[in-house]
């Protein structure tokens, strides 16, 4: 992660990941974090060992469903699926966060006249 | 798998604290995540001992991803914080009613303290069990005070000028001695292994009323009478905030708070009870009850830097 996407990126990765398994149905751990890193064209490249407390805490707050996936080759891999609570607050979370930029532009806009 | 993983992946396991089943869960789900990695790496010319060093250390340090994951865990529902508490409220009655000279009455409640304990014994082991289990210890602590005389007596003639006769009395304690021993220790180390933490939680309310107790004997025993009646009132008192501490155990995530709780509430439980008991205990007696009751946090944190937490997940091929 660039030096200070890290302070923009805190409070947000949440809504990042359930945008994210919205979006692809369902999904495990690392494959949300390759995901993550090539949509943002490696501007955010998370610590590898926090996505999972991350997806723990927000399966056990009943925003995502974990599933075990057998493999071919390899261990069991658990994928996350979101649920309706997850849903609703995906779309809760993206309107704040658009508040917030919208006010974010209108400062700095005033500032620049 | 490979060495290095496993010995990450074990390192992880040590720190998490965790029922045995959901450590299971997450260290599968980790290690499924490093060996895609290093699928990943070794798929692009990396040589399988750099991919596997990348691997892991893109994962972060494993003291800090069992934190994380404890944390992430951890936290109880209200519903566990209630079962929790429930046995130290149970026990605050129980003093704040204060039927100790009526063996009908408390006989019961010990009845429903053992038979709760045993079904979270038999039902996958839940962690509140360990604060019901706590109490069913009690009636041993109590049996090893009531039998202080006969010790008192020996040592007395042992030292000084009395005699001493009762030599199968002395044996039968010496071995009840024993025995709550060795039930007092591996029950303790069983919740040790689970979580010392845990395990501090469970011993909290036996120095309180360790103290109680001793000052029951010295009042001339267990079963006389209403005199020493109001000096119930202080443990119970203690026990209520035990309960609240045990509910604010299960909602707090971070282990350090948890440690911080405990010793706080028992320390300032203990100098509370020992003032009420005794009178005025002053600095030295508030200071030798305060580390007396360190001894439940000390003791399990101690052991568990010995014997580590759980049973080893991944064995070596």
């Amino acid at each position: 992660m660039r030096s200070n996407s890290s302070s923009l990126l805190h409070g947000n990765t949440d809504m990042l990941i359930l945008g994210m398994i919205e979006e692809l149905g369902s999904a495990h751990g690392y494959q949300l974090m390759k995901e993550m890193e090539t949509r943002s064209k490696g501007f955010f490249r998370l610590k590898e060992g926090t996505m999972y407390p991350l997806l723990r805490k927000m399966e056990n707050e009943g925003l995502l469903e974990g599933k075990w996936e057998a493999t071919s080759l390899g261990p069991e891999r658990r994928c996350y699926l979101i649920t309706a609570k997850g849903k609703e607050f995906l779309n809760f979370r993206k309107a704040s966060w658009r508040d917030f930029t919208n006010a974010i532009d209108l400062v700095c806009k005033a500032n620049t006249i | 798998m490979q060495p290095e993983v496993r010995t990450y992946l074990e390192k992880v396991r040590s720190h998490l604290y965790l029922r045995a089943d959901v450590e299971k869960q997450l260290i599968t789900e980790l290690n499924s995540h490093l060996q895609q990695k290093i699928d990943d790496l070794t798929s692009q010319d990396c040589p399988q001992e750099e991919a596997v060093r990348q691997a892991i250390f893109s994962f972060g340090e494993a003291e800090s991803v069992a934190r994380l994951l404890y944390e992430a865990c951890c936290k109880g529902s209200w519903a566990d914080a209630l079962k929790f508490s429930l046995p130290h409220l149970l026990a605050a009655v129980i003093f704040a009613s204060a039927p100790f000279h009526k063996v009908p009455v408390l006989l019961p409640v010990f009845v429903l303290f053992i038979l709760v304990s045993l079904a979270g014994w038999l039902h996958g082991k839940p962690d509140w069990l360990y604060c019901w289990v706590g109490y069913t210890l009690l009636p041993l602590l109590a049996g090893c005070f009531l039998l202080l005389p006969v010790t008192g007596r020996f040592i007395n003639a042992l030292f000084g000028s009395g005699s001493f006769s009762s030599w199968g009395a002395l044996i039968a304690t010496i071995g009840y001695y024993i025995l709550s021993a060795c039930v007092l220790l591996n029950v303790s180390l069983h919740a040790i292994k689970r979580d010392w933490l845990l395990a501090s939680l469970m011993l909290a309310p036996l120095p309180i009323i360790s103290c109680w107790l001793y000052h029951m004997q010295q009042a001339g025993g267990f079963f006389t009478g209403a005199d020493i009646e109001e000096l119930n009132q202080p443990v119970a008192q203690a026990l209520i905030v035990l309960a609240f501490t045990a509910a604010v155990f299960v909602r707090l995530r971070q282990r350090v708070l948890k440690a911080g709780v405990i010793v706080t509430v028992l320390m300032i439980s203990m100098m509370v009870v020992g003032q009420s008991l005794w009178g005025n205990i002053g600095f030295f007696g508030a200071l030798g009850l305060s580390l007396f009751s360190l001894l439940v946090f000390i003791i399990p944190a101690v052991t568990n830097a010995a014997i580590g937490h759980g049973e080893p997940l991944l064995k070596t091929p």
